[in-house]
């Protein structure tokens, strides 16, 4: 038997109700989920070898969907979903606020230097609550693989709504992704997997009908997310994700390695 | 009858202050309006950044028309001049600058950048608010454009708020001599070189004070005419003066002169009303325990108990048993560009 712990964000329904769709394929394998809303995941902490949330809403959501209060060091694999770090968090920066080089007085965005942008970028990225959740898992165990998945791209039917017009914009998409490329350059002890292909629409997109029935996680229920999200995946986009990623690390599904053996 | 006959008990030295502390002390304010549910803005200097704390950490609606990029920590967002006040103007130390920012923004005076752009080290600043950018900026036009992206969002904060709340710091200034633009700190601090053939010291008096602030006010009113106004004085004495007297009692005149204007303006205009937290904090009636050993900064303690003399005052009666967050402020987090001249003192 295989057991997983997922840790992620908001971004984690995705991928365990997908989990629930595709778990009677894997059956040597457990995967327990570990989520905390938005950037709650940030306030972590290890004690005794383990990592425990330190407010009481996170540590009810850990035992509501993972039956346990902390994560623990024994885990064959950690898989880290969403929580800030991706595309997204840095286009939305650029939908308030602007270097001069992206600076426009009639578009409304704040204009800010340099200097700022970089602070604001590390920040979001490099503090993000997905790199902290990595330095803590890295700190229980320094065997186990980790695997960290982006927050997904936006549906594509972002481009439609007047908020998300800004993401038309190839050169913030440029420089965001550049940006992004470097921060994944720095990360070690990590295994970085890139949504799948299957579920992008172009290079910055996901497809529509990912975003479609999406869910949002919450102690004890589950609810829909808000009418037109177009940030929030559904329980197709997640087993998409964890196929990719169980075919990463080597585990393929029950009738595919069945065939395979034959 | 003698007239004092049957007055409140707050009205009698000996029932109003003997027994109290600064912290116990009953009915010193009395509010000329409720302010719940109006749209606040604050300025002034630094002991404002304390009272826009208080009034967020409140849940009052204090604007933020230059509000900090998504993320980033209030620590750092703070040292880039967000999240102090309604707007990204740093410390606004006297009357003259708030006035001359609101010309400015208004469309009604126009400042030559070679008057404001510094340049220091290769990196370049605005002399308005040069802590804004603590890095400074690449370039002069970049220093420009973000004057003009600030002055539009000032300018909309002031047709937005009901209620500009305004803390007077300073009498001393410093000018351009021959525009007499006023500049936020002496220019030496901000771009290394004093040129006393450019620049000049002035102790701004009780009647210019007041002519600023009246027209500070007319102007406010010609875009936003149901603006209030809610004056304090800055507890927080001179880092040092600039006048060849001690700085004891360059702080004393320069404050009274405040507290006199901003009691002027209250009991004239109904639409100013004045909270005494100068009282509160600076006179030795209700004991001197408000004070760091450096005898200039504010304890925690006495910000908390002026605070809750306001909220109190808006409360009604009963006191309001909100707790600020428990990160607070230490004096460096608080930003005082005017703290930079305690670095000439004499060791």
């Amino acid at each position: 038997m295989i057991r997983i712990a997922c840790l992620g964000n908001s971004h984690n329904a995705a991928v365990k109700l997908g989990w629930d769709e595709i778990k009677g394929t894997y059956p040597n394998i457990t995967v327990d989920f570990f989520s905390g809303a938005a950037n709650s995941m940030k306030g972590l902490e290890v004690k005794g070898g383990r990592i425990y949330p330190t407010s009481e809403q996170v540590r009810e959501m850990f035992l509501a969907y993972a039956g346990h209060d902390s994560v623990a060091p024994d885990y064959d694999a950690y898989f880290l979903v969403g929580m800030g770090f991706g595309l997204v968090p840095l286009m939305s920066l650029f939908a308030t606020h602007r270097p001069p080089r992206f600076y426009y007085r009639e578009d409304g965005a704040h204009l800010i230097s340099e200097s700022l942008l970089t602070e604001s970028r590390a920040s979001l990225i490099e503090r993000s609550p997905a790199v902290n959740c990595l330095r803590l898992v890295r700190t229980i165990t320094s065997e186990a693989p980790v695997l960290m998945i982006p927050n997904p791209l936006p549906s594509i039917e972002i481009l439609q709504t007047p908020a998300g017009s800004y993401w038309s914009g190839q050169e913030l998409l440029e420089d965001c992704t550049e940006y992004l490329d470097r921060a994944i350059g720095k990360l070690t002890d990590v295994i970085y997997t890139p949504q799948p292909r299957g579920t992008l629409e172009g290079e910055y997109f996901t497809k529509a009908h990912f975003a479609k029935d999406a869910r949002l996680l919450k102690p004890r229920w589950t609810r829909p997310t808000n009418e037109g999200d177009p940030y929030h995946m559904n329980a197709a986009y997640g087993a998409h994700v964890l196929s990719q990623i169980f075919a990463h690390i080597g585990v393929l599904p029950s009738q595919q390695a069945e065939a395979e053996s034959a | 009858m003698l007239p004092y006959v049957g007055l409140p008990a707050r009205q009698f030295w000996k029932t109003g202050v003997q027994p109290f502390s600064s912290d116990t002390i009953q009915e010193i304010y009395s509010p000329k309006w409720p302010i719940d549910g109006l749209r606040i803005a604050t300025a002034g200097s630094c002991f404002a950044q304390e009272i826009a704390r208080a009034m967020r950490a409140r849940r009052y609606n204090v604007l933020d028309v230059e509000p900090k990029p998504p993320g980033i920590p209030e620590k750092i967002a703070n040292q880039y001049g967000y999240g102090l006040y309604s707007a990204r103007h740093g410390n606004i130390y006297t009357a003259r600058h708030l006035l001359q920012l609101t010309r400015e923004a208004l469309g009604l005076l126009e400042i030559s950048p070679s008057l404001y752009v510094l340049e220091n080290g290769g990196r370049y600043y605005d002399a308005f608010r040069p802590k804004v950018e603590p890095n400074g900026l690449s370039s002069a036009e970049e220093v420009i454009e973000q004057r003009h992206d600030h002055l539009k969002r000032f300018r909309s904060l002031l047709s937005e708020c009901d209620l500009f709340i305004f803390t007077l710091g300073l009498t001393e200034a410093w000018f351009h001599k021959d525009t007499q633009i006023v500049y936020q700190i002496a220019p030496a601090l901000t771009s290394g070189a004093y040129d006393p053939n450019q620049n000049e010291f002035r102790n701004l008096r009780f009647s210019e004070i007041r002519s600023d602030m009246l027209e500070f006010r007319d102007l406010a009113k010609t875009i936003n005419p149901g603006m209030r106004f809610l004056l304090t004085v800055s507890p927080v004495p001179l880092t040092a003066t600039a006048l060849p007297q001690h700085v004891l009692v360059s702080t004393v005149r320069s404050k009274s002169v405040l507290r006199a204007v901003a009691g002027e303006l209250s009991e004239t205009y109904d639409d100013i009303d004045y909270f005494p937290s100068f009282e509160l904090l600076s006179t030795p009636f209700l004991g001197n325990g408000f004070f760091e050993d450096n005898k200039r900064t504010v304890r925690r303690s006495g910000v908390e108990a002026v605070m809750r003399s306001f909220f109190d005052a808006h409360a009604g009666i009963k006191p309001t048993q909100v707790e600020l967050p428990s990160e607070a402020k230490t004096e460096e987090e608080v930003v005082c560009e005017d703290a930079l001249l305690e670095a000439f003192a004499p060791r």
